[in-house]
């Protein structure tokens, strides 16, 4: 179990109750609502219909690393929304389920959304149980009822909610069905809330054995300090071997803490199984005894062409063609389509012949001095090849990456393909989990490294943030590479086994040399859905207008750093420096400043290569695509990697990829020219 | 496994988690002890099939008989998840192991005694349903879930 993240967290917060969730769109003035509840249950578009604003919504576990927070307003009474991070149960496995922890553990949140998929309410209600041990206020949505209903699936509402003693409301959110009930109860329990603080009678559903019951007891005894949720929740974490709550009670504590271990001790040396599993069986019982009369399972689900399709994608025999064949219409999305066809059109007929020489003109009249003229025109300037590079060639493809992304995400594909990968990751340390950053690092490698967070072990997260780095173009680089050798099927054969072959390599010998524990793949198969073009195109234009507003600031600020390079020799000094380097792995030496541009951003440099692709030979263009792909990552992933790894280890990354990127591709080139090829 | 020093009986998955911190570990091939930190090599893997094959033959003659009316006893052997057949209803009798993060896992799949579970598929990887929904499971994982046969389900 990975700990190192949570001890950091939890002393933030000694300073400030509020520190996940500060930021503008977080009023500490007026109640705050937090959602809760599995992954893939609905989380998401009920913070959208709270809020009103839209975040991702997708169809696999991991999509919300960071929080989500917005301010919703129902008729008079205004209300903080806090998306949480999808968790099973009260205790985390992965870094973004202890962030889920961390906020309900410290928040102390007026009122908990709890939002389960209706018709798996048995596996899901434990967690309700859960929140209320710890004395939070909960209010239960019973989404997705209509697959429930569908299915035969009976549930009396009446009943569960006289059961549990809190309000219940069913719901399918996407159909906007039961919305309004839920709203409703929302703004009845805040306003409830301020006039009582909830008083829960109802903490007593769960039965432990009695030893452990005796030992809870004990524990709360020595619970002396405050705690943001119950005494009783904190012993029963205490006795599941919860690490943040068990150093939080060592913080609190001081030397009552050594005598809480003590009793936790005693207690499992009473029982075989481990006490976790026992608590958690009595969880299990608690919330049957509760569905008793308020629950009937239907019939079985109807296999369909859903169910067959997903036993297809999971075999090898059809699941590898599969594959292959998604690949293949990505390609032919993001290859053909966004990288020939939108690029040539935009670059030529509307960059080429109508806004760049327009633009040149009126520099030229504007601007008297032609050292400025240079920064906004000219062949670096902002606007003829920093707005040119953003506008031309990386918008095209970034929207039809994301746009094919969109449609594998919401179908439901990827969990598949995590589960049919499992074995190949497993060799390079990795589990079929990792299938989601490392895909997702096809669209965005920086955005991909904050995606890691969701692996569980420190260092399945290590190995695929050096994955990321080293051998994973992101959308915009792999378009332009794709656009590079467009047509000549044999280079593109030869650089993405070359690509393969290293990420194979390096992660086959860093899964011998790098310590730290294994971690077991388990994952949920959502149900393969229809993807919904309406959800598909906002997905596809929210994330690029996310990646434009990071982008084009950058692009004109390379622009910037280009021209003052250039003015000050500073920039030639290090072209100079490169170009030897560039000769070693046999290319002309105008690739150099490509390479520098790499520097900035890997699409960037890719473009560069892009704009001489016309002077280049096929091995030359195949060797400064296989650098240019493993060569070091884009600032953004840099700083994002520095953040997340550390300054020690994203440093170490860098001095690694550096040369064996420069080292591989000089390999290449001489192997090449070994077998005279060109 | 039993520690050769000390004679206490652990599993080897929380015996890794010992080793987790150790800089060697994964080019090693010696399993440390949870309980004393005696290191010796796994048992050999022809020795585990001797073993299991002299289980598997003592149960057989101890059983005698009986093997003609098997199916209809209600009490089975329960076996693991790695062993049992797809598309069969079963019920997990237990589950066998102290490694903290795979009972996690487990316990968040709701994976627990009593339940009702059907393999659906084992290769590459284990796929289980559980109430409506599906868990894909690597095999060490499926290994530690020992389950009863109830009954065959329509496939």
């Amino acid at each position: 179990m990975e700990v190192t993240r949570c001890s950091t967290i939890v002393k933030k917060d000694k300073h400030n109750g509020h520190s996940h969730v500060s930021g503008q769109r977080f009023d500490n003035s007026i109640p705050s609502v937090y959602i809760v509840g599995n992954p893939n249950v609905g989380k998401s578009v009920l913070f959208n219909q709270l809020t009103g604003t839209y975040v991702s919504v997708s169809n696999f576990p991991g999509t919300t690393v960071e929080l989500s927070r917005g301010i919703g307003q129902i008729n008079t009474t205004k209300f903080n929304v806090i998306d949480t991070p999808g968790m099973y149960r009260f205790f985390p496995i992965s870094e973004d389920e202890l962030v889920a922890q961390e906020i309900l553990l410290h928040d102390r949140p007026d009122l908990v959304i709890h939002v389960i998929d209706a018709k798996n309410i048995t596996r899901m209600l434990p967690l309700t149980l859960q929140l209320l041990e710890a004395g939070l206020t909960v209010i239960l949505d019973l989404n997705l009822m209509d697959e429930a209903r569908n299915l035969g699936v009976e549930i009396d509402i009446k009943k569960l909610e006289r059961n549990l003693g809190i309000p219940v409301v069913a719901t399918t959110l996407t159909s906007k069905n039961g919305g309004v009930h839920l709203k409703e109860r929302l703004v009845a329990q805040l306003e409830n809330n301020s006039h009582e603080k909830a008083s829960h009678k109802n903490s007593s559903h769960i039965q432990y054995p009695p030893d452990i019951e005796i030992a809870l007891q004990e524990i709360e005894k020595y619970l002396q300090s405050s705690y943001p949720i119950r005494t009783r929740a904190i012993a029963t974490l205490v006795l599941q071997k919860d690490y943040n709550v068990t150093e939080l009670v060592r913080e609190r504590e001081g030397s009552r803490h050594t005598k809480i271990l003590s009793i936790a001790k005693g207690v499992q040396a009473k029982f075989e199984a481990p006490s976790s599993l026992l608590i958690a069986e009595s969880l299990n019982k608690a919330s049957k005894k509760i569905l008793a009369g308020a629950f009937k399972a239907g019939g079985k689900k109807q296999k369909g062409i859903a169910g067959k399709l997903s036993e297809a994608m999971i075999k090898p025999t059809t699941g590898i063609p599969i594959m292959l064949l998604a690949l293949l219409i990505m390609y032919a999305l993001v290859g053909v389509l966004g990288a020939q066809t939108l690029v040539a059109f935009l670059e030529e007929s509307v960059f080429g012949s109508i806004v760049n020489p327009w633009m040149e003109q009126w520099i030229d009249q504007a601007i008297p001095w032609p050292v400025l003229r240079s920064l906004f025109g000219g062949e670096f300037g902002i606007f003829t090849m920093g707005l040119r590079y953003a506008v031309a060639i990386i918008l095209p493809l970034v929207a039809t990456f994301f746009l094919s992304f969109s449609i594998i995400e919401d179908s439901g594909y990827l969990p598949r393909l995590a589960m049919l990968i499992d074995r190949v990751f497993k060799k390079i340390g990795l589990n079929g989990r990792a299938v989601i950053p490392l895909v997702l690092g096809f669209g965005c490698t920086t955005m991909a490294t904050i995606v890691t967070r969701t692996l569980e072990t420190r260092r399945e997260r290590l190995l695929s943030t050096i994955f990321l780095a080293l051998a994973i173009p992101c959308s915009a680089q792999l378009g332009v590479m794709l656009g590079l050798m467009a047509g000549q099927p044999t280079l593109l054969a030869i650089w993405s086994s070359t690509v393969a072959g290293i990420l194979l390599l390096v992660g086959y010998l860093a899964n011998k040399i790098i310590p730290g524990e294994k971690a077991n793949f388990y994952m949920e198969l959502p149900p393969l859905r229809l993807p919904k073009i309406s959800n598909i195109f906002v997905k596809t234009y929210t994330r690029m207008e996310w990646y434009f507003r990071e982008v084009l600031p950058l692009f004109i600020l390379a622009s910037l750093l280009i021209w003052l390079g250039k003015l000050s020799g500073l920039f030639d000094l290090i072209v100079g420096g490169l170009e030897p380097l560039v000769e070693w792995m046999g290319l002309p030496r105008e690739t150099a400043v490509a390479f520098l541009f790499g520097f900035f951003r890997r699409d960037y440099g890719a473009a560069g290569l892009f704009d001489l692709r016309n002077t280049l030979s096929g091995a030359q263009l195949l060797v400064a695509a296989t650098a240019m792909t493993l060569f070091v990552p884009c600032i953004a992933q840099f700083a994002v990697t520095i953040k997340e790894r550390g300054f020690k280890t994203a440093l170490a990354i860098s001095a690694f990829i550096f040369p064996f990127a420069f080292l591989v591709a000089s390999l290449l080139f001489r192997v090449l020219s070994i077998f005279e090829v060109s | 496994m039993h520690c050769g020093f000390c004679g206490s009986r652990f599993d080897i998955a929380s015996a890794e988690e010992v080793c987790s911190s150790c800089p060697i570990a994964t080019g090693c091939q010696l399993v440390r002890c949870p309980v004393c930190g005696y290191e010796m090599p796994p048992e050999a893997s022809l020795i585990t099939v001797l073993r299991n094959l002299r289980k598997a033959y003592l149960s057989e003659t101890g059983n005698g008989g009986a093997k003609s009316n098997r199916q209809e006893t209600p009490e089975k052997v329960a076996l693991s998840l790695a062993e049992f057949e797809t598309g069969i209803e079963g019920e997990i009798s237990h589950l066998e192991t102290t490694h903290t993060t795979m009972l996690r896992k487990l316990i968040a799949m709701n994976l627990l005694p009593g339940e009702k579970i059907c393999l659906l598929s084992r290769s590459p990887s284990f796929l289980v349903e559980s109430d409506y929904s599906q868990f894909a499971i690597d095999r060490d994982l499926a290994k530690r879930i020992f389950v009863k046969r109830i009954g065959a389900i329509n496939r």
